[in-house]
């Protein structure tokens, strides 16, 4: 079954960090997500009295937990990183993953990436933004970290051959043991020159499941939109109406069509 | 000051007893268990319904508040004066509530003597006394406990 995760976009409150993951846990399951997207801040040890809640919730729902690294220089983030795999291992999220940026592909950035201690390493990949896509698999071959495909900025490469969902299989293949993860978006209709849009191709991810369905992939798929969950409900529905046989292969269990 | 946008979300919940009203009056604190979760997650604000005990209101919507934050705890640690009650040690979720505001005029709301935690938007909040009826009716299993 493939899962999604799109931004959540629940109220600016104060909480401590457990409530924060379990509200978006909680949040994710109701909407029929897999994929839960937590913000990258420092994160804190999670109480004794919600540890077991969000370990059975996260276990019961089938979750994975993905934080997005902030953009900064590899060596501010490796204290932050340190906390998330505490963070994971406290939780038993072994899927869960650590998302980087890497801007430069070069041989300091490779060496840090390849010093890194193996708790960590366990969940990072590295997210494809505006390299060339060789180059960038390659790099990522280099270090032996997992790539994240992501749609629209190979689309906005243009690589030739252009085989955007052939590419997605190759890469998500280099995950191994560890279910891949691919960042699906498409482009913005107004906004800026490689802005993500509000909506989502639905052919576009109706293509690439397909792809990955006949080459027997299971992959997590995480959308980049602004819409967030509206974007997502959207695509489920087109998916249902054009693609109904890859809709059934969505792991959609938590949905909950309980509305107001 | 409170502003009221339409399109906000909200949750409505039950104020059991006098201390449970002490406590939002004069901590800022609201506690739901923590299976609501879902609809507690995405409220901005949060309205209390008075029932019977209420003498002054009985049946009334009275007060809404913002939500400023929330954290999750055990009842034990929010009533730390009762050891041995049944859900002692059950988790629940404590808001921090802000800008608390009277409603004038509080909404009658005659039919809901059972609603524990409810999710709608304000414009559906203020349109009570007229679709109450039919909306209990239609969606019981939603409304009630």
């Amino acid at each position: 079954m493939f899962r999604f995760g799109c931004a959540l976009s629940l109220p600016q409150r104060q909480s401590d960090f457990a409530t924060h993951i379990y509200a978006r846990c909680v949040a994710a399951q109701r909407v029929g997500l897999g994929v839960v997207r937590i913000t990258g801040t420092m994160p804190q040890r999670i109480p004794t009295h919600t540890e077991a809640l969000l370990q059975s919730y996260i276990q019961a729902h089938r979750l994975r937990i993905v934080i997005h690294a902030s953009f900064a220089q590899l060596p501010q983030l490796i204290p932050q990183f340190h906390t998330y795999a505490v963070l994971f291992e406290q939780l038993a999220c072994r899927d869960a993953v650590i998302i980087c940026h890497v801007p430069q592909l070069d041989d300091t950035t490779a060496t840090l990436l390849d010093t890194m201690p193996a708790a960590i390493r366990r969940h990072l990949a590295l997210e494809h933004t505006h390299q060339h896509p060789e180059a960038f698999v390659a790099f990522a071959d280099r270090v032996e970290l997992p790539p994240i495909f992501d749609w629209l900025h190979y689309h906005l490469q243009a690589p030739w051959p252009y085989q955007p969902a052939q590419s997605a299989c190759m890469w998500a293949q280099r995950w191994g043991t560890r279910q891949a993860l691919i960042h699906m978006s498409s482009p913005s209709e107004r906004g800026a020159y490689g802005a993500h849009g509000a909506r989502i191709d639905a052919p576009a991810v109706a293509w690439l499941l397909r792809t990955l369905h006949m080459h027997g992939i299971i992959a997590d798929i995480e959308l980049e939109t602004a819409a967030g969950i509206v974007a997502y409900q959207r695509l489920m529905h087109e998916l249902a109406r054009c693609a109904p046989d890859l809709h059934a292969l969505i792991n959609q269990g938590g949905a909950d069509a309980h509305t107001i | 000051m409170l502003t009221l946008s339409e399109s906000a979300n909200a949750m409505l919940g039950i104020v059991r007893n006098q201390a449970s009203y002490d406590m939002i009056v004069h901590q800022q604190h609201y506690y739901v268990p923590i299976r609501h979760m879902a609809i507690v997650a995405d409220a901005q604000l949060i309205a209390f319904y008075m029932p019977a005990w209420y003498t002054p209101l009985p049946y009334h919507i009275t007060h809404v508040a913002q939500i400023g934050g929330y954290v999750i705890q055990p009842r034990l640690s929010i009533w730390p004066m009762a050891p041995h009650h049944p859900r002692a040690s059950q988790l629940y979720i404590v808001l921090t509530l802000q800008a608390l505001t009277t409603l004038t005029p509080a909404i009658p709301s005659p039919r809901w003597r059972r609603v524990s935690v409810h999710r709608m938007q304000m414009s559906t909040l203020a349109r009570l006394p007229y679709l109450g009826y039919r909306m209990s009716h239609h969606t019981a299993g939603l409304w009630y406990e």
